[in-house]
């Protein structure tokens, strides 16, 4: 749905907000779960999926010659894999969230959101631009 | 090499100095006691500081000499300080020896205060390194704003 | 000749398709060529800083750049979305290149309608 139309930039954009708020509930989970004994905090990875779904991965493209075929042009299906910190240091009670490690990697998404939301605001702009002929209020 | 890297490098400098002013805290409140763990007087604790190149994830590659120059830090020990212990006279101590003196634990509540301050001040210093490069992120997205 | 241009730029901006702007104006200004046996007055060639240079290739060659610019910023935001290349200031800067480039060149293309309307409007 995401690139309907649209040029696949807008919509990787678009998958990459959605992968970046998943993200960020899973950071606030981990932080909202520091004092619980027991447990393990959580990660999200989502960018080498997102780089292979752009072609831009390690992996040589898959050629899609039917339209049954996993689509890999588009980064709409992209999943984000979430799993249990494998490094993470077990405390006294078992709980492996490192509060300081949640903060920076909170910030870090955070500012990759607010990127994405920067760009997307330029890619349309600038169709937008093109639309109007460089007349409109822009 | 990037915004991220510094924030991480950041993110460990406060775990570490967290460590360490839990440590402290651990000196300050055992300054009187005569039964630490494993028998003998309490033993002041000391976190072994030890630089760690930066490392995003498992599998990640290192892409150059300057990204193995970016380190973050970790506690990768805590050392016990090999000092003798106080010797308080104190005949009635249930501790006491046969001559009539009690092993104290060897912390100096002056260092531990020195170094609280120290700890306070390394952990304010991690904080504002890390908003420094939060902020600088968020002017890069200014760019042509 | 510059007409020809004119027109083919107009129709590819029309479309609304900045990635076929490059290859558009290519081919009909190669047809324009042709149209006119490759011959260019003197009249109509860009002046001492490009000699033999007709306007026309000035004007591809700047559509090829700003084209060139768009899928520039697309790659870097392709690298930045998926966590290959995390420096945010590179990225708004290509961006901000292609941005600019784009502006300029819808400005120059409104410029140039302006001054064919204003020569179709010349009384003979």
């Amino acid at each position: 749905m995401a690139d309907s139309g649209f040029d696949p930039i807008i919509g990787a954009l678009n998958t990459s907000l959605n992968l970046r708020l998943a993200n960020q509930n899973v950071i606030s989970g981990n932080i909202a779960n520091a004092d619980t004994p027991g447990y393990k905090a959580k990660k999200v990875e989502f960018e080498s999926a997102l780089r292979d779904a752009l072609g831009i991965g390690d992996q040589l493209p898959v050629a899609r010659t039917n339209p049954k075929h996993i689509n890999h042009g588009s980064s709409d299906a992209v999943e984000p894999a979430i799993f249990e910190d494998p490094n993470g240091v077990e405390s006294l009670d078992g709980n492996t969230v490192d509060r300081a490690a949640e903060m920076s990697r909170m910030a870090e998404n955070q500012i990759l959101y607010d990127a994405a939301t920067e760009m997307l605001k330029k890619k349309l702009g600038m169709l937008k631009y093109a639309i109007t002929e460089g007349g409109g209020n822009h | 090499m990037d915004f991220f890297s510094s924030m991480r490098v950041s993110a460990s400098g406060l775990d570490a100095q967290n460590k360490r002013m839990n440590t402290i805290s651990s000196n300050i409140a055992n300054s009187e006691t005569t039964r630490g763990v494993g028998g003998g007087p309490y033993r002041r604790k000391d976190p072994v500081l030890a630089a760690q190149t930066d490392r995003e994830s498992f599998g990640e590659i290192l892409q150059n000499a300057i990204d193995e120059n970016i380190q973050g830090v970790q506690v990768v020990e805590i050392a016990e300080d090999e000092r003798a212990p106080k010797m308080v006279y104190n005949p009635h101590h249930p501790d006491a020896n046969g001559e009539g003196y009690v092993a104290m634990p060897n912390v100096n509540p002056v260092e531990e205060m020195a170094n609280m301050i120290s700890a306070q001040r390394s952990y304010e210093a991690n904080v504002t390194a890390m908003g420094a490069a939060k902020q600088m992120a968020q002017k890069a997205l200014e760019i042509g704003r | 000749m510059a007409n020809l241009t004119v027109e083919s730029l107009n129709n590819v901006i029309q479309s609304g398709d900045v990635s076929r702007m490059y290859s558009g104006t290519e081919s009909l200004s190669r047809e324009s060529r042709a149209g006119e046996g490759g011959q260019v007055s003197g009249a109509q060639t860009g002046g001492p800083s490009a000699p033999g240079k007709t306007f026309s290739d000035i004007l591809t060659d700047s559509m090829g750049k700003v084209n060139l610019y768009q899928h520039e910023a697309d790659t870097a935001i392709k690298e930045l979305v998926a966590g290959r290349n995390k420096n945010i200031h590179e990225t708004m800067l290509t961006i901000e290149r292609a941005d600019t480039s784009l502006k300029l060149m819808m400005q120059v293309r409104n410029k140039i309608l302006d001054a064919y309307k204003e020569i179709l409007r010349m009384q003979v």
